[in-house]
C-alpha cells in the first residue's frame, strides 16, 4: 500500500487531517492576501492562528485553523470510508474518510472540495436563519 | 433456524445467549426501550449487541446522527432512535449497549435508552399501528403484545429512509 502523508490540525477543538499534497502551504494568522474562511461545516477556529492554503478554481483560499499539529504517514488501507448513511445525511463531499489515529477516529478532509461546497452550505445556513 | 448473531458483546462466548437456537424464526423480534415505551424490529435484522465506545462527532451532523465509531475494522454510524422517533435525545453513558443492525445496504448502530433483547410476540396479538398523528406512528408496521406488555414494531427501512430525508432537508 502506498503511504499517504497527512497534515494534522486542530479546528474548533477537534483534531482533523488533510492530505499534505492538497495543501499548498501553511500561513500564519493574517499572513497571506488570500481570503480566509473562518466559518465552515467543520466549525469555527477559536484563534485562527494558522491557515491551510489550498488552490481552488477561484484561486488560493485559506481555511483558518487553530493550530497545526504536525504530519503523519499512513497507508491507504488505514483510511476508512464514511458510513454510507452518514455520507448521505451529511452530503459533505469534503469529508473523504476517517482514520484511526492514537486510539480515536480522525476526520480526513479534502480542503479544496470543502471550499467548493462552502457556498451551498452558507446559502443553506442563511435559509435556516430566515426560516 | 435463526442465524448465530445474538452476541451480547465482544467477549461473549455462549453460543445461544437467549436460548433461541432451534426454535422457529417466526415471531421473534429485537426489543429496545425508549421514552418509557418498548419498540422492536425483526430479529433477523439485528447483527450484534456491543458496548458503545466513544463516538466521533461529524461536522454539521443532524441531531439524530450523534457520531460514528470504529468497530471491527469499519466505521459505523450511530443513529439516535429517540431523536428519530420523538425529537428527544437519548442519554447514553460510555459503555451503554447498542445494537448493530443491517437492512439492505444500510449497516448502522441504533442508540436507545435500553436494550431488552429478543422477544417473541404471538401472531394473534398483532394489531394495526395507531392512526397517523405522531411522528413515531409513521414508522410503525403494527403493534403487538407479549407477557411484558405492548410493543410497537418498527419498520427499520422506513426509519432509515426517514433519517435520510431529514438529512437532505437539514
Amino acid at each position: 500500500m502506498s503511504p499517504r502523508a497527512l497534515l494534522l490540525f486542530e479546528l474548533d477543538g477537534r483534531k482533523m487531517a488533510a492530505r499534505v499534497e492538497g495543501i499548498r502551504r501553511i500561513a500564519a494568522g493574517g499572513g497571506t492576501d488570500a481570503p480566509w474562511t473562518l466559518q465552515s461545516p467543520l466549525g469555527a477556529p477559536r484563534s485562527a492562528a494558522h491557515g491551510l492554503v489550498v488552490e481552488t478554481p477561484g484561486g488560493e483560499k485559506v481555511l483558518g485553523v487553530d493550530r497545526v499539529l504536525g504530519q503523519r504517514t499512513i497507508t491507504a488501507a488505514e483510511v476508512l470510508p464514511v458510513p454510507p448513511i452518514a455520507a448521505e445525511v451529511l452530503g459533505l463531499k469534503g469529508l473523504c474518510g476517517l482514520v484511526p489515529l492514537d486510539g480515536e477516529l480522525t476526520l480526513l478532509l479534502d480542503v479544496s472540495v470543502l471550499f467548493s461546497e462552502l457556498e451551498t452550505w452558507a446559502a443553506d445556513r442563511r435559509l435556516e436563519g430566515e426560516a | 433456524m435463526l442465524p448465530y448473531w445474538a452476541r451480547m458483546d465482544d467477549s461473549t462466548t455462549a453460543e445461544d445467549p437467549w436460548g433461541i437456537l432451534g426454535q422457529e424464526e417466526d415471531g421473534w423480534f429485537f426489543c429496545l426501550r425508549m421514552l418509557g415505551e418498548r419498540y422492536a424490529f425483526e430479529a433477523a435484522l439485528a447483527l450484534e449487541v456491543i458496548r458503545l465506545g466513544p463516538l466521533t462527532r461529524l461536522p454539521a451532523a443532524p441531531s439524530f446522527l450523534p457520531g460514528v465509531f470504529h468497530h471491527r475494522g469499519e466505521v459505523l454510524a450511530a443513529l439516535d432512535l429517540g431523536q428519530l422517533i420523538a425529537d428527544h435525545a437519548t442519554s447514553l453513558a460510555h459503555g451503554s449497549r447498542t445494537v448493530i443492525v443491517q437492512t439492505g445496504a444500510w449497516k448502522l448502530a441504533l442508540l436507545a435508552e435500553g436494550i431488552e433483547g429478543l422477544i417473541r410476540i404471538p401472531e394473534e396479538s398483532f394489531e394495526p399501528p395507531p392512526s397517523l398523528g405522531s411522528p413515531a406512528a409513521a414508522l410503525l408496521t403494527r403493534v403487538g403484545r407479549d407477557p411484558k406488555g405492548h410493543v410497537s414494531i418498527l419498520d427499520l427501512e422506513r426509519l432509515i429512509e426517514s433519517a435520510r430525508l431529514r438529512g437532505v432537508r437539514a
